[in-house]
């Protein structure tokens, strides 16, 4: 039988238990310490294999087409090196002195002339025209999915086709950015039309079909306008500006021809916080029943408070407080209107409690970061609280918040307890 | 181990298969940027590298003698990048500000905090145990291809690996024990 601190140093050394010989297995088993550190060790490497799975990086767009053009002798200086190279192979060849001398000034004139003709591929020029100052694609989405519980079928329709508009010009902002998250944005935008704008328009009146294609169409072209205005793209461009082509070109298609088909699309997951947003906003469209949709509406509250968390840490106090107003939104109108109308349709089920305070812990995990945070990332979760302090209320069965001074007037309004006392 | 589908790859790869070297990209892109981004202190850095790492195995793909070598030889090429631009040996610390992809979860929020500060820990390794280590854990490594990589001989690569446990266990022990 060995001793401990032998078994110990083969341990610093394995991977797993599953490599060590049966007697230190054996002896594993009979020795609690030994047990642990093994089990320990295992801890610490799962976990830094996590850390480094969370350093997701894609494989840039057309890395490797650049990889082998960055690799052709296209330069002028490869050019010569080519020719001079040529030229040395001639002279070991030849060793008279004249040949040599003739062999060089031949190679250096070509090399020059060569040079001269054989202009070096031209450099895309790339002016980033469009739109210089849009939202992030994550607040943007934020904005139109929190607002989606509210309104008639119209305005749903056209906060469905804003998201659309959104992720188009979010794809044609990435044509300058790498071209990366373009297959992904053109899979999301095809969901968002056929799933939301596209079928929720055949459910429109005829005037209102009218009116919703002539703004789909002025999107569409702004979008086609700007793709023009890329005069010598590079290669991954062409593809890009290709799909985001076809893109517009299906969409318009299915209004035109009236196609309603919709092929199915390989289920792609979520992966960012605005891809999260409109999967669970396309989810809204297929129920009806109130407590399904305020269960879906948590969920999107989930995920705001996610982004609210990860903007006021990178210190973006304004977009944090932009959130915040989604929050709310989604507080009040989507959670807390929707659970008491399901309240007024079947009460006292235990579900709705339920749902209620699982919706309030997330009002206090903000809460919690406020206190944990450092000072740069306080102030946009300071924001965020405040503007979603309503939606909080509300939740809590406070009602609404009573009126500004100037309503008071309103007819059969009451005036808050003791306001007389205090005038 | 290398699959026989990467040897394949290779060798296509060798003759000018640009599509077979497309594989080759997507199969260590991942691997070898968390590796350079971890021990350059910066994802950005860690992605240039990795480009130039490609390129100059592209370039020089000819020369490479034994396809099932192809993994450590560029890791070898990517190591040598790190150390002639200097970033490696002075990226100590840097590594807590490398953001997370994404949000992280509301519930995981705890967990979170361990996870930041397993990283401050293996960034304050000395280098030479940060590299191996981080190169040891995320894939089935062997020490005799690590030492090639790194241009050690084998024994040094175990005892590199195991300094660089003991030390991140000795720091960490407190966390590992409410982990468990």
């Amino acid at each position: 039988m060995r001793n401990c601190s032998a078994i110990r140093a083969i341990l610093y050394e394995c991977r797993t238990t599953d490599e060590l010989a049966p007697a230190i297995r054996e002896h594993l088993q009979g020795c609690a310490s030994c047990r642990q550190l093994a089990r320990w060790l295992h801890k610490l490497d799962q976990h830094t294999q996590m850390l480094l799975r969370n350093h997701r990086s894609s494989v840039p767009l057309g890395l490797v087409e650049c990889l082998h053009r960055t690799a052709q002798p296209t330069s002028k200086p490869s050019r010569l090196a080519i020719l001079l190279k040529l030229a040395i192979g001639f002279m070991e060849k030849s060793l008279r002195l004249h040949w040599l001398i003739g062999a060089a000034c031949l190679s250096f004139v070509l090399g020059l002339a060569l040079g001269w003709i054989i202009k070096p591929e031209p450099q895309a020029t790339v002016q980033v025209h469009f739109p210089e100052h849009g939202k992030p694609l994550l607040i943007a989405v934020a904005r139109h999915v929190s607002e989606l519980s509210q309104g008639t079928l119209w305005d749903r329709h056209r906060k469905f086709a804003l998201l659309n508009r959104e992720l188009q010009n979010e794809a044609i902002r990435n044509i300058f950015g790498g071209c990366d998250q373009i297959p992904q944005l053109a899979y999301w935008y095809r969901r968002v039309w056929w799933e939301g704008t596209r079928s929720l328009y055949d459910r429109l009146p005829a005037e209102e079909q009218h009116l919703a294609q002539k703004l789909l169409r002025q999107d569409w072209d702004s979008g086609r306008r700007e793709l023009a205005k890329i005069t010598t793209p590079t290669l991954a461009q062409q593809e890009a500006i290709g799909l985001i082509g076809t893109m517009l070109a299906e969409s318009e298609d299915s209004l035109t021809q009236q196609k309603k088909a919709f092929h199915p699309l390989a289920q792609l997951e979520p992966s960012t916080p605005a891809e999260r947003m409109i999967h669970t906003s396309l989810a809204l469209l297929r129920h009806e029943d109130p407590y399904q949709q305020a269960l879906i509406h948590n969920e999107l509250a989930k995920t705001i408070v996610q982004s609210i968390i990860f903007m006021s840490d990178s210190a973006q106090h304004e977009q944090a407080a932009e959130l915040g107003e989604c929050f709310n939104l989604v507080l009040t109108q989507g959670v807390a209107s929707n659970l008491d109308k399901a309240e007024k349709e079947t009460p006292q089920r235990p579900e709705f409690n339920e749902l209620r305070q699982n919706t309030l812990q997330l009002t206090q995990i903000l809460e919690r970061h406020l206190q944990q945070g450092n000072s740069a990332s306080q102030k946009g979760l300071q924001r965020a609280i405040e503007v979603s302090r309503q939606g909080r209320g509300r939740l809590l069965g406070k009602g609404p918040a009573w009126k500004k001074f100037d309503d008071w007037s309103e007819k059969g309004f009451k005036r808050p307890p003791g306001w007389e006392k205090k005038q | 181990m290398i699959a026989p589908e990467e040897i394949d790859w290779v060798n296509r790869a060798k003759l000018g298969d640009r599509d077979a070297f497309g594989l080759l990209v997507q199969q260590y892109w991942q691997p070898l940027c968390a590796w350079l981004g971890r021990l350059a202190g910066h994802r950005q850095q860690g992605e240039d590298l990795a480009q130039e790492a490609f390129l100059k195995a592209w370039v020089n793909l000819s020369q490479l003698h034994e396809p099932r070598a192809f993994r450590v030889w560029l890791f070898r090429i990517a190591r040598r990048l790190l150390h002639s631009t200097g970033i490696g040996d002075r990226s100590q610390g840097l590594l807590r500000h490398i953001p997370a992809d994404q949000p992280p979860p509301a519930d995981c929020i705890v967990e979170k905090e361990g996870t930041n500060r397993l990283a401050e820990e293996i960034a304050s390794l000395p280098t030479h145990y940060r590299e191996i280590y981080l190169l040891w854990v995320q894939d089935e490594w062997t020490f005799s291809e690590l030492a090639e990589a790194l241009g050690l001989n084998e024994a040094t690569a175990r005892w590199r690996v195991h300094k660089a446990r003991q030390i991140l266990l000795e720091r960490l022990k407190d966390w590992l024990a409410q982990e468990s």
